[in-house]
């Protein structure tokens, strides 16, 4: 009796998945730092790839799938937790049609969608517990970071010309620090082309790149060695992407990267 | 005096456009700031004018008129007015060359750009043949075209960096935004040796109007035509293809509206389909720059949108012809 009571309250212990599955970077980061290990069936091949993951000695010894219904559902898992792309949510169809439980990790454009995410994460994992400590130590250790003196004129670059504007977790970190994002002032919404000529006049004080560990030569990438950036006087600083990349408290190693070159 | 008035005037309006291109952009800085008593400001605009506006002005007149004259000589040597380097499938097959040689670093980029584009029209000469009809031309072009796209795909499907999805938008649509003057000097050597290529083939090209039996009793050296046209296509068409990436129907258009001017000489339009291919594609960047509000438009789907009406009426007037 007391058993079926249990298992009708939602998010009660007894629903807690032991056979989790991850398929996608950023839920695997979520996954691996907030569920036992031994709950964790398998995690994406992007876990132990150092550019892409913070949490690489994490995913050690756990299997590594590619985002595949097929195979994943071949893995029996009681949750699988995927991204929010459309090839995700394809597969989240797929899975859920086979009655497997499904909980995608939605892309947060804020600090506040951060914090869902992991409280959602830990939610589904049945330790909300631990989701709300980890978001406690990240709000603690975000508002021990130093503040600009004044408003510096930032912009993120990104390869093929592209930034950061309003409505991105960018834009957020950015201005969370004291400082105008340039892209968001243009009217940039979202991820967007930022012409190197309006970005250039609007004479920045820091250029934020992206760096995806060590990618090999790409046209687009060719863009952000154009002399004129560093002829700007712009500061410059390069920023892991893996920092920013995804809704965890590694953003808090991105602020404090952007607050140091801000100083 | 008047035989030169198509070129005096191209030439004009070159000037003309040069002049625009260094003016206009999405900030509102002018050329005139460069004179300002503000040093901050003259460096700012020296930057925006010289590092950004420059380059690409210099590769717009570069890459249009490699397209401009490759579509002129194209049009006489296989004596067909729909021959232009995107139609037939030279910039694809420069694009996958330029692509091959950036990610797996072969040879340099403009290299690979011309290894592309030669293989490509060596492909293409054997697959239609010299004297091949409209419908053969096409048909092998959009085969060899398809082709080099997909291989163009995969290549940066198997490439190591997680960018190179973004590039298959770079090279299929064509751009000269942004570029650095290391960039243009990577492809303007290229360039210049296959437009003088390009240009000495005129006198052979006019004799060619009568028939190969005829040019060849004229002594034109019909070999040397073809490899200086291939080759000049492959060097010109190739580097530029390789920091722009392709841009369709500038060589389609250019030539067919400029051949009245020259009295249907196809000697006489070379020089007036370069300088026409130039003010037409810099003339494109500069309306993108200036009708860009957000999101920047590609050169290259600005050519398109103007080109493909053109090129299904070109289709229409040969059909009613035949």
């Amino acid at each position: 009796m007391l058993a079926a009571v249990a298992a009708l309250v939602p998010g009660a212990q007894a629903a807690a998945p032991h056979r989790i599955v991850s398929a996608n970077l950023c839920a695997d980061r979520l996954v691996l730092q907030l569920a036992d290990r031994n709950d964790i069936v398998s995690v994406s091949r992007y876990a132990a790839d150092p550019a892409m993951s913070t949490v690489v000695p994490l995913a050690a010894g756990i299997p590594a799938n590619r985002e595949d219904a097929e195979a994943i559902a071949a893995l029996h898992p009681d949750l699988v937790v995927l991204g929010s792309s459309h090839t995700s949510r394809i597969a989240a169809a797929m899975l859920r049609a086979l009655g497997i439980p499904v909980h995608i990790v939605p892309v947060a454009n804020n600090i506040a969608g951060v914090r869902a995410a992991i409280r959602g994460v830990a939610a589904v994992l049945g330790v909300p517990g631990r989701g709300a400590k980890m978001i406690a130590a990240m709000e603690a250790r975000l508002d021990k970071l130093p503040a600009p003196g004044r408003h510096l004129r930032a912009a993120v670059y990104l390869a093929g010309g592209w930034s950061s504007g309003r409505g991105t977790l960018a834009d957020a970190l950015l201005t969370r620090a004291g400082l105008v994002n340039i892209a968001a002032q243009q009217g940039l919404s979202g991820f967007g082309a930022l012409p190197l000529e309006t970005l250039v006049a609007a004479q920045p004080d820091l250029l934020v790149f992206e760096a995806i560990g060590d990618t090999g030569p790409s046209v687009a990438g060719s863009l952000l060695h154009n002399p004129v950036l560093a002829e700007s006087g712009a500061r410059l600083l390069n920023m892991p992407a893996r920092l920013w990349a995804c809704p965890d408290p590694a953003i808090v190693d991105a602020a404090a990267l952007i607050a140091g070159a801000a100083q | 005096m008047r035989q030169y008035l198509p070129q005096a005037a191209l030439a004009a309006g070159l000037v003309v456009l040069c002049a625009i291109s260094a003016s206009a952009g999405s900030s509102h800085l002018g050329v005139w700031q460069m004179l300002s008593p503000d040093p901050a400001m003259r460096k700012l605009a020296r930057l925006v004018v010289v590092d950004i506006r420059l380059p690409r002005t210099v590769l717009a007149l570069l890459a249009g008129a490699s397209l401009g004259l490759s579509g002129a000589v194209l049009q006489g040597l296989l004596r067909n007015p729909l021959a232009d380097a995107g139609i037939i499938g030279i910039s694809a097959s420069a694009s996958l060359g330029a692509v091959l040689a950036f990610y797996f670093g072969l040879w340099s980029v403009a290299a690979g750009g011309i290894v592309g584009g030669l293989a490509g029209l060596s492909l293409l000469m054997l697959l239609a043949g010299r004297n091949a009809g409209t419908l053969t031309l096409i048909l092998a072009g959009l085969a060899l075209s398809s082709f080099a796209v997909a291989l163009t795909s995969l290549a940066l499907n198997l490439a190591p960096s997680p960018l190179a999805a973004y590039e298959i938008m770079f090279w299929l649509l064509g751009s000269v935004a942004d570029r650095s003057w290391h960039q243009v000097a990577t492809a303007a050597p290229f360039i210049f040796a296959g437009l003088a290529l390009l240009l000495t083939t005129g006198r052979a090209l006019s004799a060619l109007t009568l028939g190969e039996d005829v040019a060849h009793s004229l002594g034109v050296d019909l070999r040397r035509l073809r490899w200086s046209a291939v080759g000049g296509t492959a060097l010109c068409v190739g580097a530029s293809v390789a920091v722009t990436g392709s841009i369709a129907f500038v060589g389609l258009v250019v030539p067919h509206l400029l051949r009245p001017s020259v009295r249907h000489d196809p000697a006489r339009l070379l020089l007036v389909s370069a300088l026409g291919g130039a003010a037409l594609l810099l003339a494109s960047d500069i309306v993108i720059r200036l009708i860009a509000i957000g999101q920047e438009l590609k050169l290259g789907v600005a050519t398109a949108i103007i080109g493909a009406p053109f090129f299904l009426w070109q289709v229409l007037h040969l059909r009613r012809e035949a």
